[in-house]
Formats: structure tokens, sequence, C-alpha cells
């Protein structure tokens, strides 16, 4: 049982601490700093965000996505056959990524995110993991240009099979295949075909070399693709949004029981705090699926961090830390006292917080009231 | 063309913020100026902007927003049941304040008109909705209606938008290629269009000539009178410089077209137009 971000985490600061990224941001426009000097302030950032989740209670940890400007962009710019076009609006968010236009077919000539990955590892003992973005949701959310969506993702997952094995060849202990394109494919035949053979070429060499690869759809119900396109690939664990993909559930009810699976169930675009008991019973609830057992369930945010201010989000992996370590008792006293059993119904499970209906409310009003009110 | 009006300049809303005003919103935020202080400084940059509008000879003026730090947060920060929170970032370095529902949203005084809706094409399916919200929002207004939408997947979101009861909608597209403009020559526009021909995300100043090939597309499709020119989105993220030299080339390129066309500038009435209700075209 463990917890974990989806990836990115707030590079805002706390409320009333100096804004230094974005300072920094200006200073190399200006050429005040270098590129140097630009990655050192992103280097105390990472350090802090590093130590704000391993004081959370979370593992494995992540640096933040601190380094790269959209989840996409990064990526393309350090393959060979890219060019950087306009932004595009991310799915139904207020983020938004400069889309990647393919002006020939990609090809992996240099690592690009396993220095980002070495750094982050370097500042804790605890284990860090690293996302890369996959093949099929870049070559879908990119202007595919001249070369078809399809060659342009099969191209990708090449060229990113490249970057996993430079990963862990790296001593990566886990990586985390972003796909949330997965989301868009619905009944399309073409395109679960497409989804499923794009990521066995990417996991080509990977299963028993030691290095978990986990795929991970967030920004949307994913059910629609089929188990069969999801579960295709020799993934080692899943990490599913299910706060804006609910339907995500029926997935995890369907995953082989050997795979971890990882609740999103923090809801990372709300700035209401989550309820530890729908985290808890999630938790357990993916346990029980196909008799996989709380060591292979972790619970997690319902996508990236970054939708929310900082102090949200910190207030959020709190909660998430906490509800892991509770996740992982066996039943105590303890256990007992930290839970609010009323909060575990079916009403609040789907509202992701202690919801009862306005008769129970009432009814719980009037029971909290002095006796000698109601007589 | 003679007699023909049309191709009237303008702007989507914001301007860039005169580094005076930035440090003297800092210092507000830090309590270090007064209210008055900070209008005065906002009032003294929307008539700046005025004053340029006016010289350089733009059709149709805006007040270039000086007194907002984000499109969506002031309308927050404006009315009852929102609590302002922290930083996001919504890409590069650019970041707003996310407001926070903490009770029932009212209107408590008049703020502004202005029904910019970016995120109309971010969701297919409640595109539905935003028409039956817009519809709400215009019911019984006697002006031209316009509503602003960028960044979005276009092409899904045509010729569904069209359903939405505005006299004119303003798209970016500089930024999408003018790739929209294709479609309508299968699915007619049936709208005023405001025409995105500058990069409000480059520091790049476009040249003339550029525009006027983007003004150029757009006649091969839409009538002039239909056609309202200006940047892709606020122009608020780029410096005042900036924003005056991409200002002045919409200006030019204008300018030069209409000259070689014969379209005139008087201005029309304001008043609401058949355009308004006249939604996606029934496929024949």
């Amino acid at each position: 049982m463990f917890a974990t971000l989806v990836g990115a985490y707030p590079r805002t600061p706390l409320p009333g601490h100096p804004f230094r990224l974005r300072a920094a941001y200006g200073q190399l426009e200006r050429g005040e700093i270098d590129a140097a000097g630009f990655r050192s302030v992103q280097d105390d950032l990472i350090r802090e965000l590093v130590a704000e989740q391993e004081a959370a209670g979370l593992e494995p940890l992540t640096d933040g996505g601190i380094r790269a400007e959209d989840p996409l962009t990064y990526v393309a710019r350090g393959l060979e056959g890219f060019e950087i076009s306009g932004l595009l609006r991310y799915f139904d968010t207020n983020t938004y990524f400069r889309q990647p236009r393919a002006i020939a077919e990609p090809r992996w000539t240099r690592p690009i995110t396993v220095e980002d990955w070495r750094f982050a590892a370097s500042t804790t003992k605890k284990a860090v993991k690293q996302n890369v973005i996959g093949p099929y949701t870049l070559g879908r959310l990119s202007d595919a240009g001249e070369i078809a969506q399809q060659r342009l993702t099969l191209a990708l997952a090449e060229a990113l099979n490249h970057e996993l094995h430079a990963l862990a060849a790296a001593g990566c202990p886990l990586i985390q295949v972003d796909e949330d394109g997965a989301t868009l494919i619905g009944e399309d035949r073409e395109q679960r075909a497409l989804f499923r053979e794009a990521q066995r070429i990417l996991l080509d060499g990977f299963g028993s070399n030691g290095t978990h690869v986990s795929l991970a759809i967030t920004m949307g119900n994913a059910d629609k693709s089929g188990e069969d396109t999801i579960f295709d690939a020799p993934y080692a664990s899943y990490l599913f949004d299910l706060i804006a993909g609910p339907d995500n559930w029926r997935l995890i009810a369907r995953a082989p029981g050997e795979r971890g699976i990882i609740c999103g169930v923090v809801d990372a675009r709300n700035t209401a705090l989550d309820t530890k008991e729908v985290l808890i019973w999630a938790a357990h609830y993916a346990a029980s699926t196909g008799g996989r057992g709380l060591a292979r369930v972790g619970l997690s945010p319902s996508a990236s961090l970054e939708y929310l201010p900082r102090d949200r989000a910190l207030a959020k992996i709190k909660v998430l830390g906490e509800a892991a370590r509770l996740a992982a008792m066996a039943p105590s006293e303890e256990l007992a006292q930290a839970l609010d059993p009323r909060a575990v119904d079916i009403r609040s499970a789907a509202f992701g917080r202690y919801a009862p209906t306005a008769r129970k409310a009432a009814e719980e009003a009037q029971a909290a009231q002095p006796a000698e009110e109601l007589a | 063309m003679t007699g023909v009006n049309g191709l009237w300049t303008t702007s989507v809303g914001s301007f860039g913020k005169p580094p005076e005003l930035l440090k003297a919103r800092a210092d507000h935020a830090a309590g270090r100026i007064s209210d008055q202080d900070l209008d005065a400084l906002e009032r003294a940059a929307t008539e700046r902007w005025i004053r340029f509008q006016e010289e350089i000879g733009v059709d149709i003026l805006v007040d270039g927003e000086m007194y907002r730090g984000d499109m969506a947060t002031y309308f927050a920060e404006e009315m009852a049941g929102f609590e302002i929170g922290g930083l996001v970032r919504s890409y590069g370095n650019r970041y707003y304040r996310k407001p926070i529902a903490v009770g029932g949203i009212r209107r408590t005084h008049p703020i502004t008109v202005d029904f910019d809706e970016p995120a109309a094409s971010a969701r297919m399916e409640e595109l539905p909705l935003v028409a039956e919200a817009m519809a709400i929002v215009t019911d019984g207004l006697e002006a031209h209606a316009i509503t602003h939408i960028c960044y979005g997947d276009f092409m899904r979101a045509y010729p569904t938008m069209l359903d939405i009861p505005v006299d004119q909608i303003d798209l970016e597209m500089t930024n999408s290629n003018f790739d929209l403009l294709e479609r309508f020559r299968d699915i007619p526009f049936t709208k005023a269009i405001g025409l995105g021909v500058v990069d409000v995300h480059s520091h790049r100043i476009e040249s003339v000539d550029e525009v006027v090939r983007g003004i150029k597309l757009a006649l091969e499709v839409l009538p002039p009178d239909r056609i309202f020119v200006d940047p892709d989105c606020g122009l608020k993220t780029r410096t005042v410089d900036e924003t005056e030299a991409k200002m002045r080339v919409v200006v030019q390129a204008v300018r030069q077209v209409r000259n070689e066309l014969g379209i005139g500038d008087e201005l029309p009435d304001g008043k609401p137009t058949e355009g308004r209700h006249r939604g996606a075209p029934v496929p024949a």
C-alpha cells in the first residue's frame, strides 16, 4: 500500500513565499542569468517538492514535472522530427500545451528525461519515479502533418522505447507512461489496434528486466476502449483517474489480479479537501478485485496537481499519505478511531466526501440537538 | 467592392500593462499602496491605451482591462460567493489566481459586459449547454453580442458552435494557421467573425504582408461586412511595446486591403443582427 503523485505538482510557492521560479524565467529571458543559473533555481524547487512529498508519506516520489513546460512539448523537443506549433487546451482543463507538429518520422537520438530523474533521485533515499508521455497520446495530440497518425504513433513508440531503456539502464526503478489519449479511443477498432500495437512496441524488452513500468490514464473514462485494449501490454500496474472517469472502476474490476492498481481518487481539479475514509474504501475495494491484495494497490490524485494552488495541493497530499498509512493497517482500535464510519456509503463515495441524503442529514441534526430542545 | 463597408479593426480585450502599473499592482497586493493610488494608475493607463487606439485609427476601441489581473478571476472578485485562491499555472510561465466557490454565487453590483467563453470548445458534449447559457445571458440584449473562443479543438466544435446565440464569434486564427476557414467553404459561417490575425503568445511582430494574407483568406469565405479584424486573444501577455507594434500591424494591414479592394470603414449600427439566431446550417 502506497501513495504517489500522478506526476506534476504546483511549481507555485506556498502563501507568503517568494516565487523564485517565475522570476528566474524572466531573468533568463532578459539574459540576466544563463541556462545553468536557471537550472539551479529549478533544482532548489525540486529539492523542496521532493521533501514535501516525503514528509506527507508519499513514495514513490516525483520531481513534480518542474522541468517540463507541458507534458508533450518537453519530450517532443527532445526527439528529432518535431517542430513546436501553437497553443492548444489540454483536454477540458484551463492549461495549455504547444502542439508538436511532425515534420519527419520522429527519432530518438539522446536521453531526454534521464538526467532529470538522476537529479531528483539524488535528493532523497526514497524511490523516485519518472513520467514519460506515451506514444499514443503524443501521436494523437500532435499535428501529424504529412505523416499519418498511425505511422507517427508507431515511430514514437519505437523512439520512446529507447527512452524507457535509457531510464532503466540509469537505474530508474519505476517508469510511468502517461496515456491520457486512451480516453479518446472509445469503440474505434483502428484506434484500439493502434493503441495496443504502440504499447507492445513501447514495452519491448520490459517485463522481466526489473524495472516496474506503469500505465497512467487520467482526464476521463477509458472503459469504453475495452479491457482488451488497456490490459493487452504487460504493464506491471495501472493508474486510473476515478474522478473525471468514474467508469474506470469497471476496468479495475476486470484488471488481472497480478497487476497493480493505483486509484486516482484525490480530486486533483477541485480545491475541496478529500475525505480519507473514501480513499481507504477505494484502496480496499481495488485490493478485493481479482484477488489483488493491498500490496498491489496504491492511492494517488486523479490527475496532475498543477490544477490547484500549492497550499491546496499540499493539504491534499497530506490526506493522501495519511489515507495510505491507515489503509495499510490491520483492523485495530487506532484505525477505528481514525475513521468516521458514516463517510463510507455509496453516495459519499461518489461525491468523494461525506454527503448524507437530506433526510439523513436532518435526522443527524435532530439527534445532535440537546434533549431539552427536543422536549 | 465599392460601397461595401467592413474589416473593422478592434481587439479582444486586454492590452499589456505598463511597468509602473505592474509594480503598483504588486505593491497594492502587499498593502503598500491604497485602492485610490492603484485606481489612479489604472485610469491613467486606460486613458493612454484609448489615446493610442484613436491615434493609430482602430475602429472599435477597448479599454485594455488595466484593472483586471485575469479574465476569470476579476469577475469572481466582483461577485459574492467566491474566495480567491492561490496561483495556478495556465501555460509556460503564465499563472492566474484560482477562484474557489465557497457559497451561492450572486451578482451584487454591475461589473461590465463580457461574454468570453474561451473553454467553449473544450467539452464538445457541453456545447449545447454553452448555447443555452448564452441564450439566457443575451436574452433581450439590444446590442451586438460577441463571444470569444480560443485554443480549443475548433474543427470538432464547428459547426455546432454556430448555435451559440451571439451576433459574432471571435476566434484565434493565427495560432491555428487559419485552418478553420477551409471548413467554411463546405459549411458556411453564419455570423460575423472576429478574425484573429496576430499571435498573442509570440514576441515576434508579424509583417503587414502576413496579416494581409490572413485577411484575404477570410475574404474568400466571408463578406467584409461580417469580418472584424483583431489579435488572436487578449494582448496582456505582451509588453506595451509589443502590444503597440502588433496593433499597428493589424491597422496597417486592414488599411492596405481596404484601399486595394475599395472597402469603406463606416461602422455598423451595433444592433443585434440576424446572425444571432442563425445556427449551424442544416445539411442538405
